[in-house]
């Protein structure tokens, strides 16, 4: 009985504070009050927390804060607040050299098409582009060549891989945590 | 007006005068430090923070929305820069060859009880209650009885809806009643001690 007083007490209190609480707020709250308290007790607390959040000061910064701030705000460089005119300098400076390269680049494309419209120029350029891919598929052909003469004089070269890698990668993972590893990484992380 | 005065000094900062942003500084530098130093317990590092957030907000002013209020753009800034900061401060690494920290009441530089006036007395007493919640629940309660925001802008800086902002306040008013029964009463300030 004297319980449910108590809770009853501490809802309207809450609801005096914050009228549009819901109800399962509440239920929430009533299972942590201390059953022993009187009322008058909680009523007293959250007299007390009222009383002292609204009557807390406001701390201000030590003398020379603004100072610093605009000195730290001075050090830095924002194109889009500092220099506008620099903007606009770059941006026309970037149309003078687009200006500039067009005719530049419009000559070397026609001077491109020229070349490609020569039989002889075209049938050099093929035969030099087939030339580096035979080459490239000779050396492909050589390596595997190697590698499976490699096997036959030694079968157990392709078990030996099979367990060193994995062997190599546990090892190299030891020896990473012995020397500090994830020290290091939560180190970066808090940064 | 001053919501007026603000936005003619934001306007004069893009257009590249500094010193248009010295006022803004001027002007909410208490209000800002005080967020950060709530929210952080540390006046040092209180200092770093509110610099840091007035950084921040030079360096995005271009983003600015000029239809609401900068206090409450500056705050946001401010309040989910100390979260991270909180957030940040419980990755840090503790190896056990190395010493560990001194506990923070012995590097708290609030003044000692000699000399400790009426109102840091009071100050320190809310802040070893607001240390006792959580970054969320704190960022809340400074934002509503410091600086009397409404819920609706609390939820808006915060990111969050408005029921969640009033079920944060009723959670953290029931938490710190708690901490208030488990504390001694000799530590309270008489004139606190109910009516």
């Amino acid at each position: 009985m004297m319980g449910n007083e108590q809770s009853n007490h501490a809802h309207q209190m809450s609801e005096s504070f914050e009228p549009e609480q819901a109800e399962r707020e509440f239920e929430a709250v009533r299972a942590r009050l201390d059953a022993d308290a009187p009322p008058e007790a909680l009523d007293q607390r959250l007299r007390q927390v009222e009383m002292l959040l609204r009557s807390a000061p406001f701390e201000s910064p030590s003398p020379g804060f603004a100072s610093r701030v605009m000195a730290a705000v001075a050090a830095l460089t924002f194109p889009h607040l500092h220099n506008r005119r620099l903007s606009l300098s770059l941006a026309l400076g970037l149309a003078l050299a687009a200006a500039l390269t067009l005719p530049l680049l419009a000559l070397g494309i026609a001077a491109l098409f020229d070349a490609l419209s020569d039989p002889a120029i075209l049938n050099n350029i093929v035969t030099l582009a087939a030339t580096a891919i035979g080459s490239a598929l000779g050396l492909v052909n050589e390596y595997a060549a190697s590698v499976e003469s490699l096997i036959n004089e030694m079968p157990m070269v392709p078990a030996l891989l099979t367990t060193a890698i994995p062997l190599a990668m546990l090892v190299s993972w030891l020896a990473w945590y012995l020397l500090g590893g994830p020290r290091w990484l939560l180190q970066r992380v808090a940064l | 007006m001053s919501q007026e005065a603000d936005a003619l000094w934001v306007g004069r900062t893009l257009t590249g005068d500094q010193d248009a942003f010295g006022e803004l500084v001027l002007r909410y530098e208490r209000d800002v430090f005080n967020l950060a130093y709530r929210m952080l317990n540390n006046r040092g590092e209180a200092e770093d923070a509110a610099q840091e957030a007035f950084l921040r907000a030079y360096a995005n002013l271009d983003r600015y929305d000029s239809e609401r209020p900068f206090k409450t753009w500056l705050l946001s800034i401010t309040s989910n820069h100390c979260i991270d900061r909180i957030r940040r401060r419980r990755l840090t690494w503790l190896s056990l060859e190395e010493p560990l920290p001194p506990h923070p009441a012995l590097t708290s530089d609030l003044p000692g009880p000699e000399e400790a006036a009426l109102a840091d007395e009071r100050s320190a007493e809310v802040q070893a209650l607001l240390d006792e919640l959580t970054p969320d629940y704190r960022v809340a309660v400074v934002l509503r009885y410091w600086y009397d925001l409404s819920y609706a802008e609390i939820a808006e800086m915060l990111g969050t809806t408005e029921s969640a902002v009033k079920s944060r306040l009723f959670r953290a008013r029931q938490a710190l009643a708690g901490q208030l029964g488990a504390r001694p009463l000799p530590a309270l300030n008489p004139e606190l001690r109910g009516s």
